[in-house]
């Protein structure tokens, strides 16, 4: 019997970038096939091509070993195919019911019916039946999908996937915006699919996330296929050899901190109903890890100490000052700095380019007279901050939005390197980002706290806290549960603060 | 806070070869413009001998001058993600507080005050009354966060009943001649409100290029929330957007009083139109964060030629506005499909 899927020496090109060439694929049924390979290898290509986002150049797609032609969103569809993108696909004013049956509406019977009205207690009927194949109780189909959290939006992608009767699902990145327990939920639900004999595509960076769900994996380098390999074989680093090229030497480069003086002190940090009295401490030259569960309140500390939102009680010390922070213009001009936790929303101005992206920071610095810029000033500036963050390819007047992710990371990076801060607030500054400029983007950080900057390390991956913090402070429910040293900080007692257990 | 300045000399990147430089140039927005205006020329001074004279030529640009400065306001606001649709109100308001204070009186039946003030303070106050609207609007965005198309739409209604209900509908006229000369005399050969608007283009076009808070404005109107977030002082440049909105608003407004001789309380209804037209003709994106004042003002010529055009091939001036709405949607479809190619 043929496969669900096979692909068969896909070829695709934009412009002047070949973004795939004579790349195979195929899934069976009730497999799980994870896809890798770095931001830029054509992952994203090869799903849009399944998903009829994108035409192909050359190459076949067979559905159950027949020809498939796929030209739209809706051919894809009717061939069984869902994608479940990272930015999802739902409408956040309508309810559960609607968004699942958004594509395959109930009609009422009869004449109604005809007219288009819809029966909506047999879409709420259907709607329940679906989350309850996957294990779901008791879910509200009349919520509006704006309040349910990305787990469950999720969860809608999915069963509005199953309400067309999809036999593929494609998920890119799925778990990036999960907190820990929800991915394994979310893994109990693949597991189901699986075994009802659907196709999965798992696409994620998370490489033991991977392990623990997929069957088999396929990487992607540069448009071609790297590799592939049954899920016995595959180690971090054979997958990472693929993915890169190369082995990364040490994907945490981090130097033994020499803390200096106490820079930044925040006491009884409050904002009601988010974060309720967080105290701690962070010196000169140290990195502190800021742990916890999605919404546990570890952005809102670093954006209430940044004055991006006020604070309803606490003080907040700057090298033994009392400081008053009421936005981030104050912030910056006291020399603290903030990635936020979505580059292209919150950190760049992806339309500008490099240069400007580089310069926004210091602008009035490098102005005559604080007011008329100087523009051969500001590129040799930029320039410079562009080839201190390892910038590729390192040339400051392309738009960022024409730089992959991690190349777009290192301009944020850049741009509060360029303003020479005190204290430094990193949130999630490697999600999604691809190994290689991971390992860069690390030593990055290891580099400014060795220049004796205050650092504070926000990630949900836990690996990574562990390994690039000096101490890690664990949040939980908007409270500090606890602080743990460097060498006391691992994965178990960690997630044990984080979920409230003593 | 201090910048490390004492960096190394860095290499300097190659020159873009000439063939990227062509193409850059054929992809600017203003370039489909000038091709259009040059286009259209051809075809007018063929079907009609009076549009190609100097005379022809100086009377479109002094008759579109308030336009294009206004337009060039309107720029400021779009590229900074906002919008503007109080300009025609503002030009009208701008216009009857200048004429009032210029006015020598004595000429409409309801009196109004009149205060004989000299022409160059009555042109200030003027611009400043056009400010003035554009600080309230300015507040009632960012301090309000009411949304700019809201806003500006119920200044649009209240500036211009102000304006109405002020004069009781009422024309305001008997200007001394200083006063009338900045709108229809001439600079040598050049007509005052065009020297005005090549001095304003040029001052608002150096300070988006070389001002700090130009840079702001683009950085803003392309992504607000990462401005914010970089320690822009993102309130502060969205309000003197809409304060310089209003000013030039304004200089345009005391321009049409001037050029016309009267101040009527319909003068300039419905120039938000025209106004807005030009910038996003001239490639000023409505999304916010892309648009030059150069291309504005090509916008804005555009639109003084077409109407031109309309009454040299003697085409009813009822069908103006059809035919600028067109040139709206042309202009769109341009504009998508170099977005598309590129």
């Amino acid at each position: 019997m043929s496969k669900l899927l096979e692909i068969r020496g896909i070829c695709k090109r934009f412009g002047a970038t070949q973004a795939l060439k004579d790349v195979d694929f195929d899934v069976d049924r009730g497999e799980v096939v994870g896809l890798l390979g770095e931001n830029g290898a054509g992952k994203s290509t090869l799903i849009k091509i399944l998903a009829g986002v994108h035409a192909k150049d050359a190459g076949e797609i067979f559905i159950d070993g027949t020809p498939a032609s796929i030209h739209t969103p809706a051919d894809a569809q009717r061939l069984g195919i869902a994608v479940i993108y990272q930015e999802l696909n739902l409408t956040p004013n309508q309810t559960v019911a609607e968004n699942v049956f958004l594509h395959h509406m109930q009609r009422q019977p009869g004449l109604l019916g005809k007219l288009g009205l819809i029966d909506r207690r047999r879409r709420e009927h259907d709607t329940l039946a679906l989350f309850e194949q996957l294990g779901i109780h008791g879910l509200d189909p009349n919520r509006k999908v704006g309040e349910l959290s990305v787990a469950f939006q999720q969860l809608t992608e999915i069963a509005k996937a199953l309400a067309f009767d999809a036999r593929l699902i494609v998920m890119d990145e799925p778990t990036s915006a999960l907190p820990d327990e929800e991915v394994q939920h979310l893994f109990e639900i693949v597991r189901r699919l699986r075994a009802r004999g659907l196709g999965v595509v798992f696409v994620s960076h998370r490489l033991n996330e991977v392990r623990a769900i997929c069957d088999r994996v396929v990487v992607l380098r540069d448009g071609h296929n790297a590799g592939g390999m049954p899920i016995a074989e595959a180690t971090d680093d054979k997958i990472i050899s693929l993915m890169v090229g190369r082995a990364i030497e040490n994907l945490y480069p981090k130097r033994p901190a020499e803390p200096g003086s106490v820079v930044l002190e925040v006491e009884g940090l409050t904002r009601r109903g988010v974060i309720e009295d967080v105290s701690f401490s962070v010196r000169a030259g140290e990195v502190v890890g800021l742990a916890g569960l999605v919404g546990s309140g570890r952005t809102e500390v670093a954006r209430a100490i940044f004055g991006a939102d006020p604070l309803t009680r606490g003080t907040v010390k700057l090298e033994g000052r009392p400081v008053r922070i009421r936005s981030p213009q104050e912030a910056l001009r006291l020399g603290i700095g903030y990635l936020p936790e979505d580059r292209k929303v919150q950190g760049l101005i992806l339309g500008m380019s490099v240069r400007h992206n580089l310069a926004l920071t210091v602008l009035r610095q490098l102005a005559f007279g604080g007011q008329i810029v100087d523009w051969s000033r500001v590129d040799a500036v930029a320039l410079a901050h562009a080839q201190e963050v390892h910038l590729r390819p390192l040339r400051v007047d392309l738009p960022v939005n024409a730089l992959s992710g991690g190349n777009q990371q290192k301009v944020v990076l850049g741009k509060w390197l360029a303003a020479q801060l005190k204290v430094l607030i990193l949130d999630e500054p490697t999600r999604g980002i691809d190994v290689g400029a991971k390992a860069e983007i690390h030593a990055l950080i290891d580099e400014l706290a060795h220049r004796g900057m205050a650092i504070i390390l926000i990630s949900s991956e836990l690996p990574e806290v562990l390994a690039m913090s000096d101490r890690v402070l664990v949040m939980c429910e908007g409270r500090l549960a606890g602080e743990l040293s460097r060498e006391e900080a691992t994965q178990e007692r960690v997630l044990a603060l984080a979920s409230g257990k003593k | 806070m201090k910048t490390d300045l004492s960096l190394e000399k860095t290499p300097a990147q190659p020159a873009a070869p000439f063939a990227s430089i062509f193409r850059q140039i054929i992809q600017r927005p203003e370039t489909s413009i000038v091709i259009l205006l040059l286009l259209l020329g051809a075809v007018l001074s063929q079907s009609s001998s009076a549009f190609l004279t100097p005379s022809n030529l100086f009377n479109i640009l002094r008759n579109n001058a308030d336009i294009a400065i206004a337009a060039l306001g309107v720029t400021l606001v779009i590229v900074a993600g906002g919008i503007d649709l109080s300009v025609g109100s503002t030009m009208a308001f701008s216009g009857l507080v200048a004429a009032i204070a210029v006015s020598l009186g004595g000429t409409t039946a309801y009196q109004l005050p009149s205060f004989g003030l000299p022409p160059l303070i009555a042109f200030a106050l003027g611009v400043l009354a056009g400010a003035l609207v554009g600080l309230i609007n300015g507040l009632l965005v960012v301090k309000l966060k009411v949304v700019p198309f809201i806003a500006t739409l119920g200044m649009l209604g209240v500036v211009r009943g102000l304006v109405v209900g002020l004069t009781s509908g009422q024309t305001v006229r008997n200007f001394p001649v200083e006063f009338t000369n900045l709108g229809q005399g001439f600079l040598g050969p050049v007509p005052i409100p065009v020297v005005f608007l090549v001095v304003l283009a040029l001052l608002v076009g150096l300070f988006l290029a070389y001002h700090v808070w130009g840079t702001y404005i683009y950085a803003i109107g392309g992504n607000e929330t990462s401005a914010t977030l970089t320690g822009l002082p993102v309130s502060r440049v969205k309000i003197l957007t809409y304060v310089l909105c209003g000013a030039l608003a304004g200089v345009g407004g005391v321009l049409v009083v001037a050029r016309l001789g009267v101040s009527a309380p319909t003068q300039a209804l419905g120039y938000e139109l025209y106004v807005i037209a030009a910038a996003v003709i001239g490639g000023v994106s409505l999304s916010g964060g892309r648009g030059t004042v150069f291309g504005a003002v090509l916008g804005a010529i555009l639109i003084g030629v077409l109407n031109n055009a309309l009454v040299l091939l003697r085409v009813e001036s009822y069908w103006q506005q059809a035919f600028t709405g067109g040139i709206i949607l042309l202009s769109a479809l341009i504009d998508r499909l170099r977005q598309r190619r590129s």
